[in-house]
């Protein structure tokens, strides 16, 4: 420890790397509703699945950073806003969590309650529980639940870019630290939180339906298709990261102090590999994979373009976060830091986060009817057994929306 | 279907593994935080790391954030400086303070404050300035041009030592050859070569490296000294002349010649004057004294402050007297006056003529004032005490020399065959002289009540510009609590250009009650420890090295002080030429030390002799001092005027911490250690009457660059490497009469802590008897004690022996060495203290024959032997008051001290500038009236000096006197880690905060008397004590 420090740590490195895929997955689960794009449908519940698992974490990255994260509830029963920037995190964490779950309500009651009937057990119970008790399958009951879906998925956009938009904005917002204080800080994090989102998608749409769907297939048009959304965000991303570096590095440009910080830290300082080999390499890698078709449609290769987008993706939170701390406020050189392995502020703790997240993705997809097709032969098998045709044309008919 | 079970069941496992283990994996990863959910409210961590803390070093050291020394207490993690307090050990910071053998592990958390002031806090960021010079820097464009590139330490030490072309890439000095230290060295023989032939006492060539300072206090200034005297030069000079020097010589002059500060004792006198002291925001040490006066006042203390404005402690005083700056002498001898005409003086002190009569009567000390003095202008020791040989009295060979006083029947003996001597030899209060064998002669006591009634009481009254009844009234009270009364001084009074006069009246005061060494008197204080081994027991002597060659260094310094004008060449050999001595070309000053102007002064007219290489330690002259010779940005001030001249100042190295206002002109700048990465021996002030010795020590890891064998670049590394270059006795190998090698500064200054631990000169607590008895060699530290030493263990493991190393860790592990609290008031008769002036047979003098028969080297006039009022005057003794006229010049210009800054090097600290971003002129409510501003209003003030004038803003103060404006001193930089400056071809930009404020100093006076035909000149100056005037510059102040 010197003089001064790295005060936000791993932890923090690791909210906006897990929100932005919150934001991303989203948008991906939400194509097949607001833009129509049918192919992607069979990602729809499946992304939701995934948001869930990692906005329930999303706060813990500050959390766990946090020297008294027993004081949680305070966020809730003192006023915040407009001192504490965060204090809007509050707020819009608490309603897309909100959001999230009506979501995943709305698009699993009529399948959970489906199965809820054909399976016998603690797990019949379980999805009948789930259902909230709600049995109603009547069509004008399934369009209204499908109208509210597309009008929550609509709000959920709106909200994703609210999260990102205001992680990028707290960092912004803090003229103290020059290499923050920058108006392109919203509409990077943004276009990384939508890229990461992809990319996180690609790969667990990969891994998912390769290993754990009912064919054991994965749609090389559906990777292909997402594969080409990733090119259009990368070059966006590419160009607001040239935006940044004309923005920060020549002296002519900027002033004198984020100009310095950026030389001192980026150009030849302890994060020269980590900002142009880590943040922007990987992203130009990614994009030059992505630009062959035979890797865009190899669901293999398009996991390992799709990873190395992530990693930039991280290199460049963990170039924000401490990077812009790294340039001292009150004395010369750079502040150092080398990762802590163990204990606070470590890899440990963010090595738990993940895991957790996996736990509980994990967890809702083996509760969670994400697979139309598993839900489709398993309620048509049990159709077979009790000759029950009715059943049979309405799960048909949910599959549809 | 069996295959699909098998991959059903494959599934499930692989399934239930991924649950499970990111299950234990998330909760693995929650150990950090996780736990945290659940702390109970109100148990949370303490976001700082307090002392007791694992990991969290104490280490103690001192302050010097100011002069006042004060013991600190760094709170160290991983070599991180977290907080500064003061050391429950030193008595500056804390009273009482902890017993010294208090084990430290206890002190850690000890209940009692042990403070620091803001000032002293706000040192962490002294240290950790973003704008410090860390490596040394050359200078690449002209002088000033503030263009430097970085160097390695080899090229530094080479090119200042060897010199040569330095600058030839520079325009305009392609063809300068620059002598380095090896060109006045002359492989040795330099010291013995005079630098002017035709003036061989002025000294050797080697005199031509001048040293300068601005704060290297004990330990650091004794290594420059060992430097400068192993080289061969008397020119290692401090900053005195521009602080307080007249009152240092006022005191000395009254002393033994050698004490330069009594105090009162605070916590028992009844009844204090104090003329500009600066009391709560100033003096030393500040907080010591400030607390002290709070509480003393609280318990009946009755304090008068005399000031031009009003300071602080005016709150709690009895009295605000405000005087006419400068009018502070009027005061005192209107008060002498008062007294002696009242009979209020203590006859029987004052009528003792040695100490033992003095102790016989039980007074701790003595006086002259019964000594008999020529007063024929004519006689050869004119102005001088009479000695036998002088009246014609045959005495023998040991009494030769003896100042002669008169017994009862009015007999002449020399002074210590008689206990009491007249006073009054002509009749009580006749001034009329005796005379013996045709010599006119006045007692001391006489003289001064000649010079006393030079003016009535009104007269007084009307130069101090105060009531003629205060003067009976403060002289009264004065008078009425027996040895329990003093009057004190400080800058207020003294920094005038009769300012030695001025602390002569004053402390005359206190002669003429007798309270110097009385419990609630004036007093000496306790001693240091002879940090410097020059004592019999000590391990160590650090004045004298091997291969020391006698009388090396000799001659005159280049600021002419510390020599007497009648005894140099320039003197003796006009005489021998049948002419007048005088004026000479520049004033001498026999009495005064460490005159800044006058250094300056000696560069610019190579008089004595012209400077070759001039090196600073710690100093900001550009901004700070002398008076009106800089201060602002203008080259056309004598100092800028100086430093930039080549041929006057050929190579000029500093070293600092910053690119400062005076780095700037710097030809190299060495990296500086802060006061927390550096050593030092600082002894305590009068003010504590217990022996107090700091030991400082860096506190975190020096932040300066190393050199490649691992050293910290700091000057004493740069003079160590000169001086090995160069060959110096002293230095490298072979450094010390006790063996062993000086290649790194711990190498001395651990020797120096040593000295300190084997000291044997305080007291310890009274024994059975009732008696103090010495202390002697500290104990042994404990194995806890010596880890506070380990890390210098590492750096120099054979600085001191291995037996020695337990004793230095004792000392260090406490920040120094402490007499107990209770030590202070066992003297051996009642009321008297324990460490007394008056203890080693010290007398005090109401007469002075050496400034009494000591001329004016530029006037010829003789100086005046006891206190005097006298105006305030050119150095030619013409009258201020007749060259500024009042018609014009109808405020007078003074400053003050805040308690939060020191001078020029505190506006680094962020937190003291968020006390108070700005300054403000201050002036008077009923003068803002006249005028038409107020507070915020924007004026000029303008001087004779500085025609143009300077602006600021107005502060309406009533406190100020009318007729006055004032302003404080550390404001108005211009390039202290602020403004701009250009390393390797880039520029930095400092922070500009650093800059807001007011500093009037160009206004002031240089001596009009004292200019040379292109108009260059110093400062106004005393003449005697050669101290800088602050105060005497007459201004006019326009609305804008």
């Amino acid at each position: 420890m010197g003089l001064e420090q790295v005060y936000w740590t791993l932890p923090i490195v690791a909210y906006p790397f897990i929100s932005g895929l919150i934001a991303g997955s989203f948008i991906v689960g939400s194509l097949s509703k607001i833009f129509g794009q049918k192919q992607y449908e069979p990602l729809a519940k499946l992304s939701l699945l995934v948001t869930l698992a990692f906005i329930l974490f999303a706060p813990v990255g500050p959390l766990a950073d946090s020297r008294q994260p027993s004081r949680w509830w305070e966020l809730y029963t003192r006023a915040h806003i407009p001192e504490a920037p965060m204090g809007l995190f509050t707020i819009i964490w608490t309603t897309y969590v909100i959001v999230v779950i009506a979501e995943i309500y709305l698009a699993f009651r009529a399948p959970l309650h489906q199965l809820s009937e054909v399976t016998p057990g603690w797990k019949g119970r379980l999805y009948h529980w789930l259902t909230l008790g709600s049995t109603g399958m009547s069509e004008m009951r399934l369009r209204r639940e499908h109208k509210w879906l597309v009008i929550l998925a609509g709000f959920g956009i709106f909200l994703a870019f609210a999260f990102h938009g205001y992680i990028g904005f707290i960092f912004g917002a803090i003229k103290a630290r020059p290499l923050w204080h920058n108006a392109l800080m919203m509409p990077m994090f943004i276009t990384s939180a939508i890229l990461s989102g992809i990319a996180l998608m690609i790969i667990v749409y990969s891994i998912v339906f390769r290993y754990f769907s009912f064919h054991r297939k994965v749609d090389s048009a559906l990777v292909d298709g997402l594969m080409k959304i990733m090119i259009w965000v990368l070059l966006v991303d590419l160009f607001l990261d040239v935006v940044d570096i004309l923005n920060s590095a020549p002296v002519a440009y900027t002033d004198q102090a984020t100009a310095s910080g950026f030389a001192e830290i980026f150009l030849h300082g302890p994060l020269t590999g980590a900002y142009w080999i880590g943040q922007l390499g990987l992203l130009v890698v990614a994009l030059t994979l992505a630009l062959f078709r035979g890797i865009r449609t190899s669901p293999l290769w398009a996991s390992v373009a799709s990873f190395a987008a992530l990693i930039s993706i991280w290199f460049m939170r963990y170039n924000t976060v401490i990077g812009g701390q790294l340039q001292p406020k009150v004395s010369q050189g750079v502040v150092l830091y080398s990762p802590a392995l163990f204990g606070r502020g470590s890899m440990q703790i963010v090595f738990g986060l993940f895991m957790f997240i996996l736990f509980v993705f994990s967890l809702l997809l083996m509760v969670f009817p994400w697979d139309d097709e598993a839900t489709k032969h398993r309620l048509f098998h049990s159709t077979q057994l009790t000759n029950h045709g009715e059943q049979n044309r309405s799960t048909n008919k949910i599959l549809e929306h | 279907m069996k295959n699909d079970n098998k991959n059903i069941s494959r599934r499930t496992f692989l399934k239930g593994l991924v649950l499970g283990g990111s299950l234990l994996g998330g909760v693995w990863g929650g150990l950090p935080w996780l736990p945290d959910m659940f702390k109970q409210r109100g148990k949370y961590v303490y976001p700082d790391r307090i002392e007791n803390w694992p990991g969290v070093e104490l280490r103690y050291s001192v302050c010097r954030q100011c002069r006042s020394d004060c013991g600190l207490e760094a709170r160290v993690f991983r070599d991180t400086l977290l907080k500064l307090d003061g050391n429950p050990y030193h008595p500056n910071s804390t009273e009482p303070q902890l017993d010294y053998s208090v084990d430290p592990k206890t002190a850690v958390m000890a209940p009692i404050p042990h403070s620091l002031c803001a000032r002293g806090q706000a040192g962490r960021q002294t240290i950790y300035d973003p704008y410090r010079v860390l490596r040394p820097l050359k200078r690449v464009g002209n002088r000033g041009s503030n263009q430097f590139k970085t160097i390695t330490w080899e090229q530094l030490v080479s090119e200042t030592t060897n010199g040569g072309y330095l600058f030839k890439d520079v325009p305009g000095e392609e063809t300068r050859y620059v002598e380095g230290f090896k060109d006045l060295w002359l492989n040795g023989q330099g010291r013995f070569i005079p630098a002017d032939p035709a003036h061989p006492d002025m000294g050797p060539g080697t005199n031509q490296l001048v040293i300068y300072w601005g704060r290297a206090e004990p330990g650091q200034n004794n290594f420059i000294s060992r430097f400068a005297s192993a080289f061969g030069t008397v020119n290692a000079l401090p900053h005195v002349g521009i602080c307080e020097l007249n009152h240092h010589v006022a005191t000395e002059q009254s002393l033994n010649g050698k004490v330069a500060m009594l105090k009162p004792d605070v916590n028992n006198a009844e009844y204090i004057i104090w003329f500009g002291a600066g009391i709560y925001t100033a003096n030393f040490p500040m907080q010591t004294l400030a607390r002290k006066v709070a509480d003393a006042a609280a318990k009946g203390l009755k304090f008068v402050i005399v000031d031009v404005s009003a300071i602080p402690s005016v709150a709690h005083a009895d009295k605000f007297v405000t005087v006419n700056p400068g009018g502070d002498g009027a005061l005192a001898m209107g008060m002498v006056r008062w007294i002696i005409e009242n009979h209020r003086y203590d006859a029987q002190f004052l009528g003792n003529t040695t100490i033992e009569s003095a102790n016989q009567t039980n007074e701790p000390n003595y006086t002259n004032a019964s000594y008999l003095v020529i007063v024929d202008e004519k006689h050869p020791h004119a102005f001088k005490f009479a000695r036998p040989k002088d009246v014609g009295l045959q005495v023998t060979s040991t009494d030769e020399d003896k100042p002669l006083a008169l017994d009862a029947s009015g007999k002449p003996y020399v002074f210590d065959q008689i206990s009491a001597g007249q006073l009054w030899p002509t009749g009580d209060l006749n001034v009329q002289p005796i005379k013996i064998n045709g010599v006119s002669l006045r007692t001391a006591m006489q003289i001064l009540y000649q010079n006393a009634v030079q003016h009535s009481l009104s007269e007084y009254a009307q130069i101090a510009g105060v009531q003629e009844p205060l003067i009976e009234e403060l002289a009264n009270e004065f008078t009425s609590h027996g040895k329990k009364s003093v009057a004190d001084f400080y800058r207020g009074a003294a920094m005038h250009t009769n300012g030695f006069y001025n602390g002569r009246s004053i402390l005359t005061l206190n002669m003429l009650i007798g309270n110097v060494d009385w419990v609630g008197g004036y007093m000496q204080g306790g001693a240091a420890a002879d940090f410097m081994g020059t004592g019999k027991n000590a391990p160590y002597h650090l004045m004298k090295w091997p291969n020391q060659p006698k009388k090396v260094p000799n001659g005159v310094k280049i600021s002419r002080e510390g020599t007497a004008y009648e005894k140099t060449s320039y003197y003796k050999n006009a005489l021998a030429a049948g002419q007048s001595p005088f004026p000479a070309k520049r004033p001498w000053f026999p009495f005064g030390f460490g005159i800044w102007h006058e250094i300056f002064a000696g560069i610019w007219d190579g008089y004595p002799y012209p400077a070759k290489i001039v090196y600073q330690h710690m100093a900001n002259p550009a901004f700070s001092a002398p008076p009106g010779m800089s201060g602002k940005q203008d080259e056309s001030l004598p100092w800028f005027r100086m430093i930039k001249d080549l041929k006057k100042v050929p190579l000029f190295i500093t070293d600092d911490i910053v690119v400062s206002e005076t780095g700037a002109y710097a030809d190299y700048i060495i990296p500086d250690s802060t006061y927390l990465e550096a050593w030092g021996a600082l002894p305590g002030f009068p003010t504590t009457p217990t022996s107090v010795t700091g030991i400082r020590q860096p506190v975190v890891e020096p932040l300066m660059a190393r050199t490649s064998d691992g050293r910290v670049m700091c000057f004493e590394t740069y003079m160590i490497d000169v001086a090995k270059k160069l060959g110096m006795p002293g230095f490298g190998n072979n450094a010390f009469m006790e063996g062993g090698s000086l290649n790194q500064r711990e190498d001395f200054y651990l020797k120096l802590v040593a000295n300190v631990a084997y000291d044997s000169s305080d007291f310890n607590r009274v024994n059975a008897l009732g008696e103090l008895i010495k202390r002697g060699p500290v104990p042994d530290g404990s194995a806890a004690e010596l880890a506070s030493v380990q890390r210098w263990m590492k750096v120099a493991p054979n600085a001191v022996s291995p037996e020695q190393w337990r004793k230095v860790a004792y000392v260090i592990a406490r920040g120094g060495r402490f007499e107990d609290y209770d030590v202070a008031y066992h003297g051996p008769k009642p009321g008297w203290l324990t460490h007394r002036y008056g203890a080693k047979g010290n007398l005090l003098q109401i007469y002075n024959e050496n400034v009494g028969s000591t001329h004016n080297a530029v006037t010829g006039e003789l100086f005046i032997g006891t206190g005097q009022s006298v105006p305030q005057k050119t150095m030619k003794g013409r009258l201020m008051d007749d060259i500024d006229l009042s018609s014009k010049f109808n405020y007078h210009l003074t400053t003050y001290k805040l308690p939060i800054h020191t001078q020029s090097r505190t506006m680094d600290d962020p937190w003291l500038r968020e006390l108070l971003p700005e300054s403000f002129i201050e002036i008077n409510d009923l003068d803002a009236q006249r005028m038409g501003v107020t507070s915020g209003d924007t004026v000029r003030v303008i001087s004779a000096n500085y025609p143009q004038g300077l602006t600021g803003r107005v502060r309406v103060l009533p406190g100020v006197r009318p007729g006055v404006i004032t302003f404080t001193n550390s404001f108005g930089h211009w390039q202290y880690g602020s403004g701009s400056w250009i390393v390797n071809g880039q520029t930095v930009s400092g922070d500009n905060q650093r800059n807001g404020g007011v500093r009037l100093n160009p206004l002031m006076r240089l001596d009009p008397d004292m200019l040379d035909s292109s108009g260059w000149g110093t400062c106004l100056e005393d003449p005697v004590g050669g101290g800088a005037s602050y105060f005497d510059t007459k201004v006019q102040v326009v609305k804008i």
